[in-house]
This record gives C-alpha cells, structure tokens and sequence, in this order.
C-alpha cells in the first residue's frame, strides 16, 4: 500500500513540469505577438522591440523557460504582462471567486437535482416524471449565457431584485450561480431518476416492501443510499467541468474568476498568466485525481489503478 | 421613549439642514467600459480605455480641452527656439502628487528620463525616444526639452497619457499603484473586478464634486446597457451604435453623441496583383456605398470620409475629393485594367468586423469582385497584417486607426515607405517618392502654412492614387443617467469626468 502510494506522489512533479514544458511552448507557437498587441497598433518598431527586450521574449526559448523553472521552484510564477500584478497574486484574488461560484452552482444542482429525479421516478411515467424530465431537457439544452441574460433583464433591470455584475454579496451570487447551474441539474435530474429506477427494481428494495415498510421509508433509507453512488462518481467529474465551463457565465456577468482571467490572457497573449493559470488548473486536476485514485484504494484494494 | 426618539431625530434634522451644503453624503460615480485597463503605469500602454481610467489620476504638462484647444495642464506658459529644436516649460507652483512629493523640474525631468531609457521597457519609448533628445532642468520651476529635430507637433505630444508626469518617489510602485497629480487618487485595482479612485484633497485644479470614481467594464454590449438602464452604472461608453436608438427610448437615460476622430478604412495591398494597378484601386472606391455602409452597420452614426485624415486633424483638406458611389465607373477602369469579368480577392479581418466585409463583398460583387471573408480572431489579425513584405499574405485588410490630431502622427505610420510592417502600419505597403518626401520635410517644418500646404498635396496623392478604400469617421458615443452633467469625450473616445457631478 505505501508503495502504491509512493508511486503515486513520485510521478505527480513529473507530471506538472511536464506540462508546464508543454504550455510554455504551445503558447509561444500560437500566432500573435504579446509585445506588439500590449505597445498598440502605433506604436513603432523600435518600441516593440524594447518591450521584447523587457519581458525577456528576445530569448531563446530554452532560456525563457529555465527563467521560469527556476522562478517557480521560488514560488514566483511570473508577473503579468498587462496588469503589473505577479500571476501568483492574481490567480489567489480569482481563485475564490471561482470555487464560489462552482460551489454554490453545484450546491443548487444536486439540491434541486436529486429530489427531482428522485420523485421522477417514485412516480414514473406519471405527468409528474414528464415535467420533472421536460425541465431537463429544458435545462440542458439552453445555453448557459442565455439564462444568463434572461435573467438578467428581468430580474435585474425590469424587478430590480438583484444587482446585474460583479461580485461580493449573495445576491451576486444568486443568478450566476442558477445560470451555471441548469446543465449539470439537469444531468443529476436524469441520472438520479435512472439510477433510483435501478434500484427500485432490485431484489432488496422488493423484500423491504414486503416486509411491510412504507413505500417512504424504504426508498429513502434503503434504496437511496445505492441510487446516489453513481451519481456521485457524475457530479464529481461534472466538478472539474464546471471550473472550465464558468468562463461563459463568469463573462456574461464580470465575476471575476479564474475562467475570465484565462480568457483575457489569452486574448492579450499574456503568457505569464496563461502559464500560471493552466498550471494550476492542470496540477489541481491531477493532485485530486492521484488522492482519489489513493483513498480509492485504500478503500477498496481491488480498485487499484496501476 | 417614543419622543425622546422623535426629539432627537428632529434636533438632527435641524443640525443637519444647518450645516447645508457642507455636509454631502459621500457620493460615488460609477463608469462602465467595454474592456478592463491593460496596465496601471500610464506610460506603459496606448489603449484608450485604459487612458480613460489612468487621466484622472495623473496630468500632463498640456492637456486637450473640450473644445479640441490645447491649454496649459501642469505648465502654464511654453516657448520654443525659432529653429524649433529647444522648447522651454515654466511649471505650476505649489502642485504636490498624492504622496505629498512637490512637481518640480526635477519630476518632469525625471518623469521623461524614465520613458527614454530602453532597459525600463516601457511602451511610451518608441513614441518619444525619435523626438526628444535630452531634458534638462533650467531652475526648479522650469524645464528644457531639446529635440532630434524640429517637431511642430511637440505641444500636442505632450498631451497624451504617455505623458504623464510620474514622481521619483514612486518609482518601485508605479507600475501597480498610480502617483500622481490629477484631480482623483488612487485606492485600488482589483484584479477582473474595478478600479477606485477617491477625491484627492489638494489637487491644484478645480475640485471634484464627487468623492469616489469606480471604473467597471464588461465585454458584453448587453450587459453595459442594461447596466445603464439598471442604474447600477452611472457612465456606460463606449455606447454601441446598434443600441443607441433603444437607449434614446429608455427613461432615466441619456445618449450623448459627437464626431470622433477614429478612421475606419480598407487597406489594400498595393503589392498584391491586381491592387498593384491604381486603376483597380480607384475602381473598388468606386464601388464602395459608403453611405450604404455606415446606415446598415452604424445605424447612420458615422461620418463618411473621403479623406485619409478626419476633420479635427491639423492638415485636414475641406475641399479634398474623394470617390463617389458610382459602379458604371468602376466596371469601366476595370475593363480598361484588363480585369473585364472582375477577379477574385480577400478581406482579412478582426472577429467583430466581418460585418464591414460583407458589405463590401454585397457591394463589389457588382462590379464583378468577389470577394472571400478572412476572418481571425484578434492577436491571429495582427500577426498576420503586420508580418514583413516577404511573408506577408494579405490582400486588404479592415483597420483602425485614431492617434492625436496631428497629420504627421496619422499619415506616416500609414502611407510612408519606412512605415512598412513590421516597422509601423502601413499595411497596404504603399510606397510614393514625392509623398515620402512630403512627409519627411512637414514634420520639421515650423511654418504652419507651409505645414498645411504640404500635408494638403500629401492628402491628395493619397486618394488620387488610390492607397486605400476611405470608408468612415466613427461618432464617440456613450450614455450617462440623466441625474449626470459634466460628462465629455475626447473625439477619441476616451471620457472625461474630472468635471462630473449628481444633480
């Protein structure tokens, strides 16, 4: 077990600078210059090329990433090309703000998503189960940033019950977050429905009801606990989605999360901060993956991934 | 219980009616824009929405007023060397930044020396490293610039946000932290979120009537209006030409509106078969509705240009011809060019301008010219219209272009011969003799007639041989609440709320 362990946590570093290796030079190979778009359309050539000189870009490649290996073995992941601020500061200002926002959409997700599946399909093929599945789909189907405005113009500028952009109280917090989360509801609604269906059919399931226990009691004690594995193992890999998936609703209403940040930066060629930013993401997915595969296995020696 | 209460709030009331005027609750103005401020030191970008947020917390020595003069800002009075090479400053007394540090010659020497120096890196050097030579400081009030060479339009660059004056004192933090000696001072930049500025108690000038300034911004032209008609935003700008119409409709709102100096116009590559033929080039204007263009894009808020210059530029001709709406004309000169049946070209543009192309591709194809929309997203355009003669794969391409109201600052960097990318922006790689010699000898002509004689023929050679197709001069546009006044905007966009107030 220890050994397993330890082969988990050698290989993460690898991994990171592996990656860091492969961004660093994607990014560099993608069309457009960060020097010339940050000096402007006007701005002579002269003036470019000292901006070039300044952010070290007039550098071989190799030099320009053993800079930054060094600089973030130091904890200094650059400085931003635009903001002045250094990448590690401002992926902690985004960072919040995004988990909030995921959290808070998943939170409403499975609160709403469960029980709805769940009755779904306590009732199936009732009027009840066709609504519950026609809001489904309903929510599936609409793009994110048109719920988003939708909600927006009535809510915001027709009611004015919540404020329209940006972040700090609950009522920010409120649209974006219902907005965000019409997808992954939707995908919990289903596969709740689905999964409690399974069970229902299964042999225990009949055996309580035979022993004379309410219809209630059983599918919530018994039955419920065996529908929600699969749907746990859904909503935790919609998790990692849902981080990504913020940008278009982190756009729509300027909260400013990680998604936005990874946007801008790419648009101005900001290469510190698109460096940072999927480094981070990449080594949060592949930390959470590794100590899930390991409490996996601790759990259940057979589930043992290697 | 009950009265000592009612007591007691109509003693306040009283104190409070008492005191008047004096006793304001803190009031805060709002301004949304379209995109966040690309950096915080003012000499280290170009953008103008970013010069929006930084001009009001940092002068120049000049400024551009309202009117489109250029008055004294930090300096009071300026002269120059009749051979135009030394202009001398004579500073405003008592002026602090917001650190408490005095503007003296010693700042604005300083403040200068730092854009020069190659190694700070700074964006503001490739603008003024050609032009000024040294600074020095002549006594504590006044300062010397000598120049290269003589440069009329000196006074105008000095108004620009790169020219900002920056203290000493705050040279490790000015890259984060804005010192300076405008009317608001700095309290924070969070990162995605806002700007705020607060009301700076000792600045020279006309105080601010309100106490905070908070800048926003969002990429979404749905949300700036609805932001606007929410009242959650005070300022929205720039305002899109496709929402002004409901805006005008929207009650608590106003639309404020007036001739920019940004030109929009269709590069063509005069390098490229069949552009390098000016009578293929005079065709496309022929068949270009500009009109047509600005009414169905721009909601016919755009001024159609016939010019290469707008009409607030020092060296704009009035009596300049351009290229009418006439597609009988432009089948002639093709025919006569020997392209009888038209011929087929692309339009490289920017992600949000296909628009424009597809006008234009309506509007050429009845002459013959079908045309193929190259549409790339941002930083992909401009590496490709900027690449060098050899590599260079673009036939014409949608452009921009706005900079301060001189003509040597609009037409060199487009027309020029040395101003062939990646160098500069003449992206159509349009070369005369008799124009480069023009432009080379207006720059360091210090008579202004001679100045404008000569930028007069430069603007003719321009449309006579066809460099380009003119297309528009866009309106600045943006919206404010009705319970604003003393909001402007430069023609270039760039607002201006030094002076704004709640009534």
């Amino acid at each position: 077990m220890g050994r397993y362990i330890a082969r988990k946590l050698a290989v993460l570093p690898l991994i990171i600078v592996a990656v860091s290796i492969l961004i660093f030079v994607v990014i560099r190979f993608i069309p457009g210059d960060p020097a010339r778009l940050m000096a402007g359309m006007d701005a002579t050539a002269e003036g470019v090329e000292v901006l070039r000189r300044k952010l070290g870009l007039d550098q071989n490649i190799i030099v320009q990433y053993w800079r930054f290996f060094l600089g973030a073995l130091q904890g200094d992941l650059g400085t931003s090309i635009n903001s002045g601020y250094t990448v590690v500061q401002e992926i902690a200002t985004r960072i919040p703000y995004t988990l909030q926002l995921t959290i808070a959409a998943f939170a409403i997700a499975i609160m709403i998503g469960v029980p709805s599946g769940i009755i779904a399909a306590v009732y199936a093929n009732s009027w009840i189960d066709q609504l519950v599945m026609v809001f489904a789909i309903i929510g599936a189907s609409t793009p994110s940033f048109w719920i988003a405005l939708m909600g927006m113009s009535l809510f915001s500028v027709k009611l004015r019950w919540l404020p329209l952009f940006g972040a700090g109280t609950w009522s920010h917090l409120i649209l974006p977050s219902v907005a965000l989360a019409m997808g992954p509801l939707a995908l919990v609604a289903r596969m709740s429905r689905s999964s409690m269906l399974e069970v229902m059919k299964e042999d225990y399931v009949r055996t309580a009801r035979a022993k004379g226990l309410t219809k209630f009691r059983v599918y919530t004690k018994h039955a419920l606990k065996n529908a929600l594995v699969p749907v746990i193992t859904v909503v935790g890999l919609q998790f990692g989605g849902l981080l990504a998936g913020a940008v278009a609703t982190e756009t729509v209403f300027s909260w400013p999360g990680i998604g936005r940040l990874l946007i801008d930066s790419v648009r101005y060629r900001d290469y510190p901060v698109i460096q940072g930013t999927v480094l981070f993401t990449v080594s949060a997915v592949v930390i959470v993956n590794s100590l899930t595969d390991i409490v996996l296995a601790m759990v259940n020696p057979r589930m043992r991934f290697d | 219980m009950h009265k000592n209460r009612t007591i007691s709030s109509v003693v306040l009331l009283i104190l409070v009616l008492a005191l008047g005027s004096s006793v304001v609750a803190a009031s805060t103005l709002t301004i949304m824009q379209s995109e966040s401020p690309r950096a915080m030191d003012p000499s280290n970008q170009s953008a103008t929405y970013t010069g929006s947020v930084l001009s009001h917390m940092y002068d120049t020595l000049l400024t551009v007023n309202s009117d489109g003069n250029v008055v004294p800002s930090l300096a009071t009075d300026y002269t120059y060397s009749p051979d135009g090479l030394e202009w001398t400053f004579k500073l405003r007394q008592g002026v602090t930044f917001h650190d408490g540090t005095p503007l003296n010659a010693d700042a604005v020497k300083y403040s200068f020396e730092r854009i020069l120096n190659p190694d700070n890196g700074l964006t503001a050097f490739g603008r003024f490293n050609p032009v000024i030579k040294r600074v020095d400081t002549v006594d504590d009030l006044t300062v010397k610039f000598t120049l290269h060479s003589p440069y009329p339009a000196f006074a105008l660059l000095l108004t620009i946000n790169q020219a900002a004056i920056t203290p000493p004192s705050a040279a490790d933090i000015v890259s984060r932290h804005p010192v300076g000696t405008g009317p608001f001072k700095f309290v924070e930049y969070v990162s995605g979120e806002r700007v705020v500025m607060e009301r700076f108690d000792n600045f020279w000038g006309e105080a601010p009537r309100v106490d905070r300034l908070v800048w926003r911004w969002s990429p979404e032209e749905s949300v700036m209006i609805m932001a606007l008609q929410a009242g959650e935003v005070d300022v929205v700008v720039p305002l899109p030409a496709s929402h002004v119409g409901a805006l005008e409709m929207s009650p608590g709102v106003e639309v404020h509106e007036k001739a920019g100096s940004a030109v929009f116009w269709l590069a063509l590559n005069t390098t490229a078969e069949p552009l390098n033929d000016v009578r293929v080039r005079q065709a496309l204007n022929y068949a270009t509705d500009r009109q047509g263009l600005v009414d169905a894009i721009l909601w016919g808020r755009a001024t159609v240009a016939h010019s290469p210059l707008a009409p607030q530029y020092f060296g704009y001709d009035p009596t300049v011809q351009g290229y009418s709406f006439d597609p009988e004309k432009a089948r002639e000169l093709l025919a006569e060019a020997g392209y009888p049946n038209g011929f087929t070209m692309s339009i490289t543009v920017q992600e949000s301008e296909s628009q424009y192309a597809e006008v234009l591709q309506g509007n050429w194809r009845d002459v013959g010219v079908n045309v193929i929309v190259d549409q790339l997203e941002n930083a992909l355009w401009s590496a490709k219209v900027f690449s060098p003669l050899e590599e260079n794969e673009t036939m014409s391409s949608f452009a921009s272009w706005s900079s301060i109201l001189d003509a040597d600052l609009m037409l060199t960097p487009l027309f020029a011969t040395r101003s062939f990318p990646p160098a500069s922006a003449n992206l159509g790689f349009f070369s005369n003799a008799r124009l480069d010699e023009i432009l080379a000898q207006a720059v360091n002509e210090v008579n202004p007639n001679v100045r404008e004689e000569l930028y007069f023929e430069a603007q003719r050679i321009i449309n006579d041989e066809a460099a380009h197709v003119t297309l528009y001069y866009a309106n600045t546009i943006f919206g404010v609440r009705d319970n604003v006044e003393g909001v402007w905007s430069q023609p270039s966009g760039q607002i201006n709320v030094r002076g704004a107030s709640f009534k």
